[in-house]
């Protein structure tokens, strides 16, 4: 029997690579399932209504996320922009019923007190009526972003919130993407 | 039977490695190719229904927040222009969920594929096995320009769609490949039979030429073709059987001259004892007339010359048969009658001596003198060794290979042959007695027997007979051979 187990050997060595190769045809039958692959940038939509004409307020989605809406202001295009103070008074009105319906909440308390607004240096200065030390982060930023937004300043403005019981650092709304925007 | 098995080994075993090797390479190559090709089907798939997908959803223009009605129209849109095959579009704000069918919320959509849309603006893609059908997932967030830059607006489109038509395009090109690699398994059949035979046909030469130098064919030779390993090895075989030529020529060569010694020796011994017996003849019969001690010696020396000149007589006919120079005078003959005359030419005719049992009709052709030689020393050696009374018998034999035969028997009364010496009777001047070294016959008597028997084309055999004592039974065709016929028994 020893002619016998020479080729029995060499048909032991070459089993496993028959059987590597029949895994590596049946593992990749059909098509396989795949991890989450980013596939380039978003897609950029139209906003309306347009930009002269519109307020960019920014309230919480159900996740807490922050989510810009946008509301007109006059049809009139020579009217002058709305005052900031003015914008962060109707952000502490709170979503109206559409908003709200689309599932949009705020951070902010209601508040029916003064906003005031000074600008200095860069820095905008927001004194508000209500203390802000325990505010939580996203609706700091509900007011950071909306007031950058309606100072036309977007990203590039420091903000300092002030209240009742003092001023936060300054902060500033990012999220903004610049490369998109340049790119269309 | 093991050399068959063997030969069948080794070709199967070149055809096994040559089928193995294209079976891996073949296999190799349809994996690799299926796999990349599976790939490109699926890149390409992706690629144009992801960048179709951004495209429409571009084209969405929308309050925000948007109005569900409104915007299952626009999603209805983008799912009719999907690319390559409709969608299903869902989109997802705040906690609006709308889409393009009939469920607002898909149930192939991962959480991971959501998070990884929320997470960061970019658009990306999964694909999800969903009970057996492959689907691929696509989730673009949206942003809209301000000012300066863009922001997400927080609505994320969905987009679903079935990959079932790619399946079935990846599971022909598997079928394909499958259809290809057996076809090419067949092919590489004719490649490894054709190895196999340009590897065994050598080898089948080489077993040819070893069988027939084993039958003694010394001048075989194996054409040395190419300059392989088989080349080396029909080389090396020839230069083998050339030096085994050489050698066993050479050793023929000094048999012959032996021989020819021998022959010759007797051939000149011949003459001077043929005076020296006419001068005992002479000597005996004036020995009565000497003195008694010389009268003893002239007799001993009257019957050591009888001796000598038998033995002489005897080499010479042995060295006939060794120089293949004997020759069958055949003639038709009574064999009865002949072994008759023998006995009588000996004065073996004493029936408490010799008994016959010599039943007429037994018509031979064979050599009369041969013949007599045969029976003669027979029964004399019988006589001699064996023991009074000798018994002859003559009987037709069955035929042996289609040739009718008769047999004659010679045995004796005395004590038989030792088993060990059986075999060795018919060589010459082999002694049964070891103690007595000197004997009336020459030694040869029994080689002469054989060899005149083969010559007959027949066969001696040498056998203790049921009662004690030996039997020697001879065996011959009724028709001799051919002059120069086998000579073999």
């Amino acid at each position: 029997m020893r002619p016998r187990s020479a080729p029995a050997a060499a048909g032991r060595r070459f089993v496993p690579a028959l059987v590597c190769a029949a895994a590596a045809l049946l593992t990749g039958c059909g098509v396989p399932g795949s991890g989450v692959v980013e596939a380039g940038g978003p897609a950029t939509v139209e906003a309306f209504p347009g930009t002269p004409n519109r307020l960019t307020l920014f309230f919480l989605s159900p996740e807490g996320r922050l989510t810009p809406v946008l509301r007109a202001t006059r049809d009139d295009a020579q009217a002058p922009p709305v005052a900031t103070a003015q914008v962060v008074t109707v952000l502490l009105d709170g979503p109206e019923p559409q908003e709200s319906k689309a599932g949009l909440g705020t951070g902010l308390p209601s508040s029916a007190g003064p906003v005031d607004v000074a600008s200095s240096r860069g820095t905008i200065r927001i004194t508000l009526p209500f203390p802000v030390r325990r505010l939580k982060d996203n609706a700091v930023r509900q007011i950071v972003c909306t007031a950058a937004y309606a100072e036309g300043r977007e990203d590039a403005a420091a903000i300092v919130l002030a209240g009742g019981d003092g001023t936060l650092p300054p902060a500033r709304c990012g999220g903004a993407l610049p490369g998109t925007a340049s790119s269309r | 039977m093991i050399r068959w098995r063997a030969r069948i080994g080794l070709r199967s075993r070149l055809v096994l490695a040559f089928l193995l090797v294209a079976a891996v390479s073949a296999g190799t190559t349809a994996a690799l190719t299926y796999r990349e090709a599976r790939n490109a089907i699926l890149e390409q798939v992706q690629n144009t229904a992801v960048s179709s997908f951004r495209e429409q959803a571009a084209t969405v223009g929308t309050t925000l927040p948007m109005d569900g009605a409104a915007l299952q129209e626009v999603l209805r849109d983008i799912a009719r222009k999907g690319k390559p095959r409709t969608w299903v579009v869902f989109a997802e704000y705040g906690s609006m969920r709308v889409s393009s069918g009939t469920s607002p919320v898909s149930t192939v959509i991962t959480p991971e594929l959501r998070r990884a849309a929320l997470a960061s603006p970019r658009g990306v893609f999964q694909r999800v096995d969903k009970d057996g059908t492959p689907w691929l997932t696509m989730a673009v967030p949206t942003v809209f320009k301000t000012g300066l830059s863009a922001r997400p607006t927080g609505l994320v489109l969905y987009a679903v769609m079935p990959l079932a038509t790619e399946e079935d395009d990846i599971r022909a090109m598997l079928t394909a490949a499958r259809d290809g690699a057996l076809p090419a398994l067949l092919v590489a059949l004719v490649p490894a039979l054709l190895a196999a035979r340009s590897v065994l046909r050598p080898v089948r030469d080489l077993r040819t030429a070893a069988q027939r130098i084993g039958r003694g064919e010394l001048d075989t030779r194996i054409p040395v073709k190419g300059s392989d390993e088989l080349a080396d090895l029909a080389y090396t075989f020839n230069d083998t059987a050339l030096q085994l030529e050489r050698s066993v020529t050479e050793l023929r060569r000094a048999e012959v001259r032996a021989r020819r010694f021998a022959s010759d020796v007797s051939h000149e011994l011949r003459t001077p004892l043929a005076g020296m017996l006419a001068v005992t003849d002479v000597l005996d019969e004036d020995a009565e007339r000497l003195a008694p001690d010389t009268a003893a010696a002239v007799r001993l020396i009257s019957a050591e010359t009888g001796k000598l000149a038998v033995l002489v007589e005897d080499l010479i006919e042995i060295s006939r048969f060794d120089a293949k120079a004997a020759e069958l005078n055949a003639d038709e003959v009574d064999v009865a009658e002949t072994i008759r005359r023998t006995l009588a030419t000996r004065r073996w005719t004493d029936p408490a001596q010799v008994a016959c049992e010599l039943p007429p009709g037994i018509r031979a052709r064979l050599d009369p003198r041969r013949f007599d030689v045969v029976v003669a020393n027979l029964v004399g050696n019988a006589l001699r060794h064996g023991g009074a009374p000798v018994r002859i018998r003559l009987r037709d034999e069955p035929p042996d290979g289609g040739r009718a035969r008769f047999a004659v028997e010679v045995a004796d009364s005395g004590p038989g042959i030792a088993p060990d010496v059986l075999p060795h009777i018919f060589d010459r001047f082999y002694k049964a007695d070891a103690a007595r070294t000197r004997s009336a016959g020459s030694g040869l008597g029994l080689a002469i027997v054989r060899e005149n028997v083969r010559l007959h084309g027949g066969t001696v055999r040498a056998a203790n007979g049921p009662h004690g004592g030996a039997v020697l039974t001879v065996r011959m065709p009724l028709a001799t051979p051919r002059p120069d016929g086998e000579a073999a028994p």
